[in-house]
């Protein structure tokens, strides 16, 4: 046993110069907390497929998680705290993170494109509409969503009974947002879920007298939550959309409350890619930057330099008398 | 690129009891086998303690002279816990990828340092987003079919 043991120190030692984050590469297990919609629908050899889609607010790729029958999506969610670590059965697993897939509304990595699609004041079927050379995956958002769905958000043409086409709405959208931020709120108010900024601490949040504020800083929050599926623009078209409801009831000073710090209470999860691509990217970068050095080394040294003084005459003082 | 998971091995959580999951309070830098039944579970001991009238089962734990204190947390409902397992050591992120869940938990034990875990930790906060995701996603009906619903409830 003392062998053993030493080994393991020994392996801690060589571990040790390496720097403080963690590779999540090194890991070949990750913990997924499942649906169970994902894991019970498996038919005739399909399998749930992650892949890179657009993220209708970062516009980066993210890694979804879709269905095996192609007809929902998943946002994956990552658990990360400090210092975590799995043990699974006698096994040691040193990511410790965990990933939850939380079913999502299509619609919101559709709506995006549908925007986009509207400005040519066009009508368009939905799959001219997702047409991304960047993700080709996003095809597959069109067996995602139904079009009752899609005339949420937008104007619906139908040219025969297969044919649909769409353009975008946006009173539709806003409309559809908002009911979205109520049912948010709703579920926060349920859920009894500190909202009010400042306090974190659920013994500390007293729903006192004025339930109105209260239900407005709720849908402050909610907006907030929703304004993470949403471009900046659209966010702000949203709060204002919102915002003329609540100041016909009450012209509050909840308002005002600032917005990044309840994010961030929430956001002890974070939304974040599988993997890190980035990494190889900047590698790659460092190459080329090496790269041109010498080159402009090169180029230097190809300069004529018949009859300049060496740099280093200039700093000894023989040399000069 | 593509990824897809291979979850058809998963459904049976039989074999779940003999791989029991623990989520400990810290990082180690390795992966791999390593004696977790003989050197840390023969360290667990189980306590009940009663407050405001629920009893909370604790568990009490030592992992390399660290006292841990933990609970049993049950994984939220209509969610499974898998570990997924890439078969093959991968060269390039390029290739087209099948993982595999290897086995499936509904279960797991949390850690804390020498704390007894509450509702305030984050893990259980986080388990509060599953909540909210699935209000937030879940399709807005028609307003007409929506209306009628709602009636309904009020005719109640």
């Amino acid at each position: 046993m003392s062998s053993s043991t030493r080994k393991s120190s020994r392996k801690s030692q060589e571990e040790k110069p390496r720097p403080e984050k963690r590779d999540i590469k090194n890991s070949d297990r990750w913990i997924f907390l499942m649906k169970n919609e994902i894991i019970t629908c498996n038919e005739e050899g399909l399998k749930p497929t992650l892949c890179k889609l657009r993220h209708p607010r970062l516009k980066t790729g993210v890694m979804y998680l879709l269905s095996a029958d192609c007809t929902s999506v998943y946002e994956l969610t990552a658990f990360k705290e400090k210092f975590r670590s799995w043990f699974i059965g006698n096994s040691v697993l040193s990511n410790g993170q965990m990933y939850i897939t939380t079913p999502l509304d299509p619609l919101f990595l559709i709506l995006p494109y549908i925007i986009n699609s509207g400005e040519t004041n066009r009508f368009m079927t939905l799959e001219q509409i997702v047409l991304d050379e960047e993700f080709p995956d996003s095809h597959k958002l069109v067996t995602c969503c139904n079009p009752e769905q899609l005339q949420l958000v937008s104007d619906c043409k139908e040219i025969d009974d297969d044919l649909k086409v769409f353009k975008f709405n946006k009173e539709k959208t806003l409309s559809w947002l908002k009911k979205k931020t109520e049912a948010v709120a709703e579920a926060l108010e349920m859920k009894k879920i500190p909202v009010s900024s400042g306090s974190s601490h659920s013994s500390i949040f007293i729903p006192s007298g004025n339930a109105e504020i209260c239900k407005d800083s709720y849908m402050i929050f909610a907006h907030g939550i929703l304004s993470e599926y949403l471009s900046l623009d659209l966010e702000a078209e949203l709060k204002t959309f919102i915002g003329l409801n609540t100041t016909n009831e009450t012209p509050s000073p909840t308002s005002v409350t600032d917005e990044p710090p309840n994010k961030k209470q929430k956001l002890t999860t974070v939304v974040a890619p599988l993997e890190d691509y980035t990494q190889g990217k900047d590698l790659k970068k460092d190459k080329s930057k090496t790269s041109k050095v010498s080159a402009a080394q090169k180029r230097l040294d190809k300069v004529d330099k018949t009859g300049m003084k060496s740099m280093l005459s200039f700093f000894s003082p023989k040399s000069t008398k | 690129m593509s990824t897809t998971i291979d979850v058809s091995v998963v459904p049976t959580r039989q074999n779940s009891h003999s791989e029991k999951c623990h989520f400990i309070p810290c990082d180690i830098n390795f992966d791999g086998e390593a004696n977790v039944s003989d050197f840390f579970n023969t360290t667990i001991s189980r306590s009940t303690e009663a407050e405001q009238q629920i009893e909370t089962e604790t568990l009490t734990a030592v992992f390399r002279g660290r006292p841990l204190k933990g609970i049993e947390i049950s994984i939220p409902s209509g969610y499974t816990g898998i570990v997924v397992k890439d078969p093959v050591t991968r060269t390039t992120d390029d290739e087209d990828r099948c993982i595999i869940a290897t086995h499936s938990f509904d279960r797991f034990n949390f850690w804390n340092l020498d704390k007894v875990p509450t509702s305030d930790d984050s893990l259980q906060k986080g388990f509060q987003w599953v909540d909210i995701a699935s209000a937030l996603h879940r399709p807005i009906v028609d307003d007409t079919t929506e209306d009628l619903s709602q009636r309904s409830i009020k005719g109640q």
